[in-house]
């Protein structure tokens, strides 16, 4: 069994690797991409709380999340695709609409 | 000598951070794609070294099986050629300032993660997936419902999102009453 | 005019109003706690008049019946004459006695205290309402209400028959009355604060009922000139009350004319200081040299407007605040010593005035000109009295002091009622020219422009036209000259006659009123028979003459009224002694000997043969200068007897055949060299101040205007356009980028979350 804390340090890094993805990208898709990573690191945490304690109700939160990931993912993906049927690319320095 | 499962948890921690990394650096969005899948495969692996069985399964099969899917689907549909290089984004001093100060965060973050009083406490209950299930069932029913409404609501407007526009759009144009 | 008979029942309305006085008396109400009543009725008719005359303008019953608001003036102007003549008759019976001069005041209005030099708060002051009667407040209180009310009947017929007028004359009875009110109040204020408020309430109406016709330039012109003028009186008078609030501690008359211990430690420099500023306001109210420019320009107004505004009451205030002056410098009750100058003062302002206005007077073709030239002459008789009083009061003559001083106000009384008579006349004589110049156009006949109804080169020979109004401008001018017997005559000589005595015994420096006043007597003998030959008497000079007809009742009564007081109502007050109950020497007013035929002697040698031979060979020389002199050489320029056939009144006519047998002399010549130019531009006083003020204060307005626009608009200009590029500035986070959006979100969240962290941590 191995100490729990180093999970959540894992996810740690990865949350801060994600964000580091949101900032540095343009593509839209990219960007979805570091935001999944980011609520994998946020599961990796619940699963070490949950592995600490020995509650099981950290499962069950991370049950819940990866369900909402996945239907987050699948909305985004619509509005990119609305976004790509607009403008044409997906590129987010062209979505100016709501500039000043 | 050194514990066997540390070395395979250092792997499974190495596989998952190259991934993230590649996944954030990569030229092609096809190959950010792939590395992604691998961050993923390495997150279950990490889940199964911390007794987490069944997490396991649905990550795989939930993230690998559909997410990934769903985005490459959405990779291939917004590209005109799926070959296309794209120029990474350029370095200027927002987004310098913001990586260093992300960097330094993690830092923080991760200290006091690991330096946590919270791990000073031992615990001894070992987890089953009976107990998960009889959790998700019983305890958490009303949180089970909603989410299957949620992601009965998701579908619903992802689908109306990507409806076909084009006929109501020429109609409107050549001036028709509705 | 015929439907003129039947107005009086106009008047029945009214009637009810004399059932007041009555009631209160019965209800047990003391006459001076009635007294609000005289401020309050003018004060609630205001309002009504104006709101009544919005709501019903151009009715027919509110311009016939209500004779648009005149009835409701009317009205209230008799409550305050009623409860004023009430309170007058309990003081003369001595029902009350002077010894309770200040009725209690009734509420504490602003009281406050004063943070002391020891840093502790004390000494309460209060400023209350409340009224202060004694006998001068009862003669003035008389005289304004009887005028206003006899002037308020007045222009019931004269304003409502000018075609000008009409659906317009709400306005006007609504600022007459609310003038009423002010002079009311401040006749019976009991103190300083009181005074100036309603002081200030007098000016504005004077101004308001100056600019009347508004769409005259020149009497929009003439209104700003009066208020502002009397502004700058009306600065220094505020000044002199700070300086004496400062000494006194308080502005009620209660305490500063009763108290004694704080008279004895007065600083008389300070104090005399204040009373200069004080002066000065009334030097300005009343147009006494130099502030005297707006009262001539200030006949573009209606003639009612000039007979009560600016004849009897209004410039009387001025007249007013100087006779309250006398507490401070009486020696023998309290005064502080060593304010002699101010008397002396006073006396040179008055007698340089007198002078100069009567010889402005000499060459005025406007006959309202040479009224408003008259009653600045005259009313600077009454100051040179004042400050002959001011100054024996200060020298300890009291006796001296208290007859002076009384004559003065006996003057004021006399040229009030015979002024307001005279320019009441004289609206009669411009309105019936008016109306004889329109009807005359109507048939054909002369061009209409240049026709000036008050340009007495246009009349002559209106005796037999006119008998009552002529009657009346006899009677009222020959009070003003002082023709002996008549009204004017027993105050007139009575002031020259005591300034010559302090002149000649006391104060060598006293000469100089003392001869300006001896020569005034003189011209005004010449310039108020002139008008009055150069109207009624001889051949008519226009056609127009022969048209004219005499006044309505409405116009015509208040001059028989008047012309009975002025008459004979010198000579009976001087019988009952009235000189003496005014000075507050006796406290009733009754006959000096027993029985009349005595009293009538010992009056009629008190005034032609005084025991001193200094005063006696003054009086006969007034008497000469201004019964003799001045109205033959007045006859000679413009005097001669009717047209053939032409009747008039008796001793009119007597007058007028009287006035052709000193042959004629002509003046032209005269009448053409620089003395008389001189005159003519008065004295070009107005050229000289346009003069300084357009130096002065012209390019002081508009640099105080450069600065307002530049410097103050510009700073709040200047903010707000730096705002605006401020937020431009700041708008500029807003890219429209949703990688920039999805930063900031990130930073802000996770700055919250590490706050949070580290304050619980």
């Amino acid at each position: 069994m191995i100490d729990p804390s180093w999970i959540a340090a894992l996810g740690v890094v990865l949350f801060g690797i994600g964000l580091l993805g949101t900032f540095y990208h343009k593509n839209a898709i990219v960007v979805l991409m570091c935001i999944e990573l980011m609520l994998n690191a946020a599961n990796l945490n619940f699963v070490a709380a949950a592995s600490h304690y020995g509650d099981v109700d950290g499962w069950v939160f991370t049950a819940i999340a990866i369900a909402i990931a996945a239907a987050e993912v699948a909305i985004g993906l619509a509005i990119l695709l609305s976004l790509y049927s607009t403008q044409g690319t997906i590129s987010l320095d062209a979505a100016r609409e709501l500039k000043n | 000598m050194i514990d066997f499962e540390t070395v395979i948890f250092v792997i499974v921690s190495g596989a998952a951070i190259v991934g993230a990394l590649g996944c954030v650096f990569s030229s092609r969005v096809a190959h950010s794609l792939l590395w992604l899948m691998l961050t993923f495969f390495s997150v279950a692996a990490a889940f199964l070294m911390a007794s987490a069985e069944m997490l396991a399964v649905i990550q795989i099969l939930v993230y690998l099986g559909s997410v990934m899917l769903v985005v490459q689907f959405g990779v291939m549909l917004t590209r005109r050629r799926i070959q296309d290089v794209e120029s990474l984004p350029t370095l200027n001093a927002i987004s310098a300032l913001s990586s260093i100060g992300v960097f330094v965060f993690i830092l923080v973050l991760l200290r006091g993660v690991m330096e946590h009083s919270m791990w000073d406490s031992e615990s001894s209950t070992t987890l089953t997936t009976i107990g998960f299930a009889d959790a998700i069932f019983n305890d958490w029913t009303m949180a089970t419902v909603i989410l299957g409404l949620l992601l009965a609501m998701a579908m619903i407007g992802a689908s109306y999102l990507v409806r076909d526009e084009r006929l109501v759009n020429l109609l409107w144009d050549m001036g028709a009453e509705e | 005019m015929s439907e003129s008979s039947n107005e009086y029942n106009l008047l029945l309305p009214i009637l009810p109003v004399l059932l007041v006085v009555p009631a209160l008396y019965v209800s047990g109400m003391e006459s001076y706690d009635a007294a609000f009543l005289i401020v309050l009725a003018p004060f609630i008719a205001f309002p009504s008049i104006i709101i009544a005359g919005q709501v019903y303008n151009g009715n027919e019953t509110w311009k016939n019946k209500m004779k648009e608001g005149g009835i409701i003036g009317l009205a209230a102007l008799l409550v305050s004459l009623s409860v004023s003549v009430w309170i007058l008759i309990e003081y003369l019976a001595e029902i009350h006695h002077f010894s309770e001069h200040q009725v209690t005041s009734w509420i504490e209005w602003i009281s406050f205290e004063v943070l002391q030099s020891d840093y502790t708060m004390g000494s309460q002051r209060v400023i209350g309402v409340g009224v202060w009667i004694d006998s001068v407040t009862l003669m003035l209180l008389f005289v304004a209400t009887f005028l206003c009310f006899l002037i308020c009947w007045f222009s019931l017929g004269y304003m409502n028959t000018d075609p000008i007028n009409e659906d317009r004359n709400h306005r006007f009875y609504a600022e007459f009355v609310l003038f009423a009110m002010g002079m009311f109040g401040m006749v019976l204020a009991d103190n300083f604060l009181w005074l100036f408020i309603f002081w200030e309430i007098m000016g504005l109406c004077s101004y308001l009922l100056i600019g009347f016709y508004f769409w005259k330039e020149s009497a929009a012109y003439a209104a700003k000139k009066a208020f502002l003028t009397t502004r700058v009186g009306d600065v220094f008078l505020m000044v002199g009350l700070l300086v004496l609030y400062d000494i006194y501690g308080s502005l009620e008359f209660s305490v500063i004319f009763e108290d004694p211990s704080l008279h004895g430690s007065v600083d008389s420099d300070k104090l005399f200081w204040a009373l200069l500023m004080l002066f000065v306001g009334a030097v300005g109210k009343s147009a006494q040299f130099p502030l005297h420019v707006w009262l001539p320009d200030a006949m573009e107004g209606p003639t009612p407007v000039s007979a009560l505004i600016h004849a009897a009451t209004m410039v009387n205030a001025g007249l007013y605040l100087v006779a309250r002056m006398v507490p401070f410098v009486d020696v023998g009750h309290h005064g502080v010593a060593g304010l002699e100058e101010l008397g002396l003062i006073v006396a040179y302002i008055g007698g340089i005035t007198a002078f100069m206005a009567a010889s402005i007077a000499f060459v005025q073709n406007d006959i309202k000109k040479v009224l408003a030239y008259s009653t600045m002459s005259q009313l600077a008789y009454i100051f040179t009295g004042l400050g002959s009083a001011l100054w024996f009061y200060n020298h300890g003559e009291h006796h001296a002091a208290a007859f002076v001083f009384g004559a003065s106000m006996f003057h004021l009384f006399n040229h009030a009622m015979a002024k307001g008579m005279l320019f009441m006349a004289s609206g009669s004589v411009i309105h019936e020219v008016h109306h004889a110049h329109d009807h005359l156009h109507e048939e054909g006949g002369h061009g209409h422009d240049d026709f000036d109804p008050q340009d007495m080169r246009n009349m002559g020979g209106l005796a037999s036209k006119m008998p009552v109004t002529s009657t009346a401008m006899m009677i009222g001018s020959m009070s003003i000259i002082g023709i002996p017997l008549i009204g004017g005559f027993w105050s007139k000589e009575g002031i020259i006659a005591e300034t010559w005595l302090a002149a000649l015994e006391h104060e060598p420096l006293m000469i100089g009123p003392a001869i300006l006043i001896l020569l005034t007597a003189g011209m005004t003998g010449f310039y108020m028979s002139r008008m009055w030959l150069m109207t009624f008497a001889g051949e008519p000079k226009h056609d127009v003459v022969n048209h004219v007809h005499e006044s309505t009742p409405w116009i015509k009564e208040p001059l028989v009224i008047l012309s009975l007081v002025s008459a004979l109502g010198g000579f009976l007050l001087t019988l009952l002694g009235v000189i003496d109950y005014l000075s507050a020497e006796s406290s009733h007013l009754g006959l000096h000997k027993p029985e009349l035929i005595e009293a009538t002697i010992y009056e009629l040698e008190h005034a032609f043969l005084p025991k001193n031979s200094n005063l006696r060979m003054v009086g006969w020389t007034t008497i000469l200068l201004s019964f003799i002199i001045g109205p033959i050489f007045a006859a000679r320029v413009h005097g001669g007897s009717l047209a053939k056939g032409q009747r008039a009144s008796p001793l009119v006519a007597w007058l007028t055949s009287l006035s052709g047998r000193f042959g004629s002399q002509d003046v032209t010549e005269m009448s053409q060299s620089s003395l008389s130019e001189a005159l003519q531009n008065r004295l070009y006083f107005d050229y000289y101040y346009e003069l300084v003020l357009s130096k002065t204060v012209l390019p002081l307005a508009a640099f105080a205007a450069w600065f307002d626009r530049n410097v103050i608009d510009g700073i709040i200009k200047k903010v707000e356009s730096n705002s605006v590029l401020g937020s431009i500035q700041v708008r500029r986070v807003t890219t429209g980028r949703a990688s920039d959006y999805i930063l900031m979100a990130a930073v802000g969240a996770l700055s919250i979350f590490a706050l949070a962290w580290g304050v619980s941590g």
